[in-house]
């Protein structure tokens, strides 16, 4: 359903030019859930805005259900839903009128919108708060909107992008039980996050990046296999601390940022 | 819903829906006038600041009064002599206008050397007044204004100086008065010229305005009211425009709904327009409210009559109004729009925004001090332009050029401001911080484009109409003292420069390709066959449709001023005639409306529209004559644009264009070159100014199947490349 093909993106900052994501390929199927996992600035969030569209790679391309992101990127659009922790909700509007807005922003015809609102009013429990202006709901109600509205139009792709931050205990939960009914309804899921507690618990496989390069790939018993680690913790020390060698020993002469 | 694939698709229904626009419209009016800030500027704002400004306007508005009941005109002439030839070029000017506003003269009164309604009194200086000197007189307030009138010499404009008190609103409107009558006489004469196939190129009158520099012990405060409502107006619109010109965009980015929003299938430029539209719409409630509480305390103060004219605020005049905040809106709400559209939070909007606000403040007040009037320049600068139409509106005296020229100006300026926002709107530039900046509005484009887009279509017609109408007055005054072989040239190069110069700059500068953008690829031999024939046919035509719009009777002053003028016209050589007022308009407009324009507007719509579009504007533009409107120009100018542009859609190419315009031209500049001849056939005298109709019938006939031949190779040609559905002229 997802297959990203050496996907590259440089940012000029002060005359500089760093790289946030580096030749990167990877692919997710129906019913899979994908983990891009890594630490702040490895590159995550630029691979995840690449695929969907919004921002454009320098080189490769990320196909979505056989749409380029490139050249079709209303198509790709239209097949993917998004959940970002940096989303808002509109201050003045109730969640029934948002949901409905990006229902309608998605082509859903309001008899099928009017439905789904109900289903997913049903699962996310919005009924108590579904005509209340957003500006006063709880954050725990708010991310729930949000998980809702990535579904609105029931895409068969959906991408997470550090779902979890900013959540307690209870609004992580609902995070994790959102993600395995995707998995149960057959979309691709693609979770980015630094969180790796979180990753093992709900990812299918996981790709473990670094200075925008995907270092190691594979299901967490394969990670297991490949780095003689316990645990993505351990592995990720051992990622790091292998590339802070190797860049001492090359003097870094390439100008990548991580 | 998913289908087979597991993948969503949008459904399709039979119940009708509302345009997407128009819907993500009704939810951001939804949001925004939810917003408390809103509806404090909307309601709370008017409510308090009229009753506020109606105390202060009543100190100024009584220092007015008295000069308001009753228009009363002292003219002084320098000498007795001069009475002969002010009387002939005024009572002439005078009845032109009368005739145009449908009211009826009293050559009586006229005769004795005054006038009726306003009252006007001829004067020359005399022993009461104590000096000869008409500035001392005018500036004592013994004369509303003084009129110089400069000796009448052969092949030169006789110069007449008005001079004024710029201080006293009665003097600049006395000087006003006046002025529109000699520039009437000026515009009949235009008229005239081209009736006779001339080119109108010279003017008998050359009018000065003379401001006195001290304002003497004139009456008359120094602020004019009718200025200073519109500009109360349109700052509180501009007030409304500014906070959901930041809420929907910046605040937008900053609350992180931008993304979900631009993660949705919709085209940037489809939210971008929605959001435009709700900007404009908050602005006009917020015109609207102000427009009411304004009213309201005008009337329950009894300011009434003095602030809106002794008949009140007609119908007319709050539609009028409400019309230009309308185009103000538009225009202020697309250029924040940009601004805050680049903000990436609300802070940094506002930013940008207080040191626009305060620019565009300057030309606004600027225009409250009495003695400013219309010219190209204000004509075509922002916020003033609408300030002193608005003026115009109030003051029942709207000059039909200056309008045209502040809606079009600011119509373009909309266009050009919101396909500069939506470039903008929405990139990861302003998203996410990443490369681009203010710098990527005007980068030149790494990969070379086939044609322009509509947006620098759009920048290239709003570059070009306040150039063509600045340069164009300043090429009428440098010609003053040239001769006519100089005046020609100069008029080739202004035409050269503008119509050739700004659609090449703009052609290299967004790295569009010369040959497909401009449309100078070669062209089948047939399309230069039926432009030979079309461009020695059509000009009956055009000509018949110009005469059925012109005056039936010609004045003998005009007839006069005529004849003295063609004789310095017939001294060029007809080369040079061909040269300036033939081939260099034909190569230099078929190379911005066919080239540039029709091509741009070509990629992003059907033919016919591109046609009829690109026709329209090269209408407009021959409407615009020196500094006069000629709207009997506009059918036959428009019919023109219609052949040629449909023989550039066919043939891919302006070539025959060029070619069939510069026939066309130089065909009616021939025939003018030898009148005698023509009326020895019975054309041309003013008798029998129509054509014979066999000539009619016979160059419709040929015009028909030279249009037909275009038509069929042009249609065969797309067929053979198959392109036939994508020209749709049906």
């Amino acid at each position: 359903m997802i297959s990203v093909h050496e996907l590259s993106r440089h940012f000029r900052t002060n005359g500089q030019i760093l790289v946030a994501v580096d030749h990167l390929s990877f692919h997710v199927h129906s019913g899979e859930v994908y983990g891009l996992l890594g630490p702040n600035g490895a590159g995550k969030t630029t691979t995840l805005r690449m695929i969907l569209g919004l921002l454009a790679p320098t080189s490769g391309d990320a196909l979505v259900g056989g749409f380029r992101a490139t050249s079709q990127p209303d198509e790709v659009k239209r097949r993917i839903g998004l959940v970002s922790a940096s989303s808002g909700l509109y201050q003045w509007l109730t969640p029934r009128e948002m949901l409905l807005f990006f229902a309608d922003l998605y082509g859903v015809v309001p008899s099928r919108a009017r439905e789904r609102l109900e289903e997913l009013s049903e699962l996310f429990e919005l009924g108590r708060f579904l005509d209340q202006r957003c500006a006063t709901l709880s954050t725990g109600q708010k991310q729930r909107v949000t998980l809702a509205r990535a579904l609105m139009h029931d895409p068969p792709v959906m991408l997470l992008d550090e779902p979890t931050r900013g959540l307690d205990v209870i609004g992580t939960h609902v995070v994790f039980q959102y993600i395995a009914k995707l998995r149960s309804l057959g979309k691709a899921v693609v979770v980015s996050t630094h969180r790796l507690d979180e990753a093992s618990h709900v990812c299918d496989r996981m790709g473990l990046m670094h200075q925008g390069q995907l270092r190691f790939e594979g299901t967490f018993v394969e990670l297991q296999q490949k780095t003689g680690c316990e645990n993505l913790f351990e592995m990720f020390l051992q990622l790091l601390g292998r590339t802070d060698r190797q860049g001492a020993e090359t003097g870094e002469e390439n100008g990548d940022a991580g | 819903m998913p289908d087979e694939t597991g993948e969503s698709k949008p459904v399709d229904h039979m119940i009708w829906q509302s345009p997407r626009w128009w819907r993500i419209l009704v939810k951001e009016l939804r949001e925004i006038l939810r917003d408390r800030r809103t509806i404090i500027t909307l309601i709370a704002m008017p409510l308090l600041i009229y009753p506020l400004l109606g105390v202060t306007m009543q100190k100024l508005i009584v220092a007015q009064a008295s000069s308001q009941n009753k228009v009363e005109y002292r003219i002084v002439l320098q000498t007795s002599q001069d009475l002969g030839s002010f009387w002939r070029y005024f009572r002439r000017g005078h009845a032109l206008i009368s005739q145009r506003e449908g009211r009826v003269v009293n050559p009586a009164r006229e005769a004795e050397g005054t006038l009726e309604d306003p009252f006007i009194e001829v004067i020359t200086p005399g022993p009461k007044f104590g000096t000869a000197d008409l500035d001392e007189v005018v500036a004592a307030n013994d004369a509303e204004v003084g009129v110089l009138i400069g000796p009448q010499r052969d092949r030169a404009p006789v110069l007449i100086e008005i001079i004024f008190r710029p201080s006293s609103v009665t003097s600049c409107d006395a000087r006003r008065f006046i002025e529109e009558r000699f520039r009437a006489v000026n515009e009949e004469f235009a008229r005239e010229m081209m009736s006779r196939m001339s080119p109108p190129v010279d003017a008998p009158l050359r009018i000065k305005a003379a401001p006195l520099t001290a304002s003497g012990r004139g009456v008359g405060s120094s602020i004019s009211l009718a200025t200073l409502v519109p500009l109360i107006l349109i700052l509180m619109t501009v007030t409304g425009a500014v906070y959901p010109a930041i809420d929907l965009t910046a605040g937008e980015r900053e609350r992180g709904t931008l993304e979900a929003l631009v993660a949705s299938p919709v085209p940037r430029h489809e939210l971008l327009f929605a959001k435009y539209l709700a900007v404009v719409s908050v602005a006009i409630l917020t015109a609207l409210a102000n427009l009411s509480s304004m009213i309201v305390t005008a009337y329950s103060s009894g300011l009434e009559s003095l602030l809106f004219g002794p008949a009140g605020l007609s119908m007319r005049l709050i539609g009028l109004t409400l019309g230009l905040l309308f185009v103000f809106a538009a225009f202020f709400s697309a250029l924040i729009l940009i601004l805050t559209s680049f903000a990436r939070s609300f802070k940094e909007a506002q930013a940008y925004l207080i040191p626009v606000m305060l620019v565009s403040l300057a030309p606004g007040v600027i225009c409250l001090l009495p003695g400013i009037e219309f010219n190209a320049w204000l004509a075509v600068i922002p916020l003033a332009n609408i300030v002193l139409l608005a003026r115009d509106v109030f003051e029942n005296r709207v000059v039909p050029l200056w309008a045209l020229a502040t809606l079009l100006s600011t119509v373009l300026y909309s266009a050009v401001a919101l396909g500069a926002a939506a470039r903008i709107f929405g990139t990861d530039a302003v998203l996410y911080g990443g490369d681009g900046g203010w710098s990527d509005l005007f980068r030149r484009p790494e990969t070379a484009r086939r044609q322009a887009t509509l947006a620098q279509a759009m920048f290239g017609l709003a570059v070009l109409f306040p150039a063509f109408l600045i340069l164009g007055g300043i090429a009428t005054r440098m010609s003053e003292t040239l001769s006519m072989n100089s005046r020609l040239a100069l008029n080739a190069l202004v035409t050269v420069g503008l119509f050739a110069g700004i659609p090449m700059v703009l052609t290299r500068f967004s790295a569009v390709n010369w040959l497909s953008g401009l449309s100078l690829r070669r062209a089948p031999a047939l399309f230069f066959a039926a432009a030979v024939l079309l461009g020695l046919s059509l000009w009956p035509m055009a000509y018949e449709l110009f005469l059925l719009q012109s005056p039936d009777r010609l004045d003998d002053l005009v007839k006069h001023l005529f004849e003295t003028y063609k004789t310095q016209l017939d001294a060029v050589p007809l080369a040079w005639k061909l040269i300036t007022l033939a081939l260099v308009p034909a190569v230099c407009e078929e190379l911005f409306f066919r080239g540039y324009l029709q091509t741009a507007f070509r990629a992003e719509m059907s033919g016919a529209l591109a046609v009829g579009l690109s026709s329209m504007l090269f209408g407009l533009f021959h409407v615009v004559v020196r500094d006069a409107l000629f709207f009997e120009r506009f059918a036959p100018s428009c019919f023109l644009g219609l052949i040629l542009g449909t023989l550039c859609l066919y043939s891919g190419s302006i070539w025959p264009g060029i070619l069939l315009h510069s026939l066309h031209n130089g065909f009616l500049l021939t025939l003018s070159n030898y009148t005698e001849e023509l009326k020895a056939l019975g054309v041309g005298n003013y008798e029998a100014e129509h054509l014979p109709t066999t000539w009619l019938i016979v160059s419709a006939c040929v015009a028909t199947t030279a249009f037909g031949m275009v038509v069929f190779r042009g249609q065969s040609t797309l067929e053979d490349t198959g392109q036939t559905e994508k020209l749709d002229l049906s």
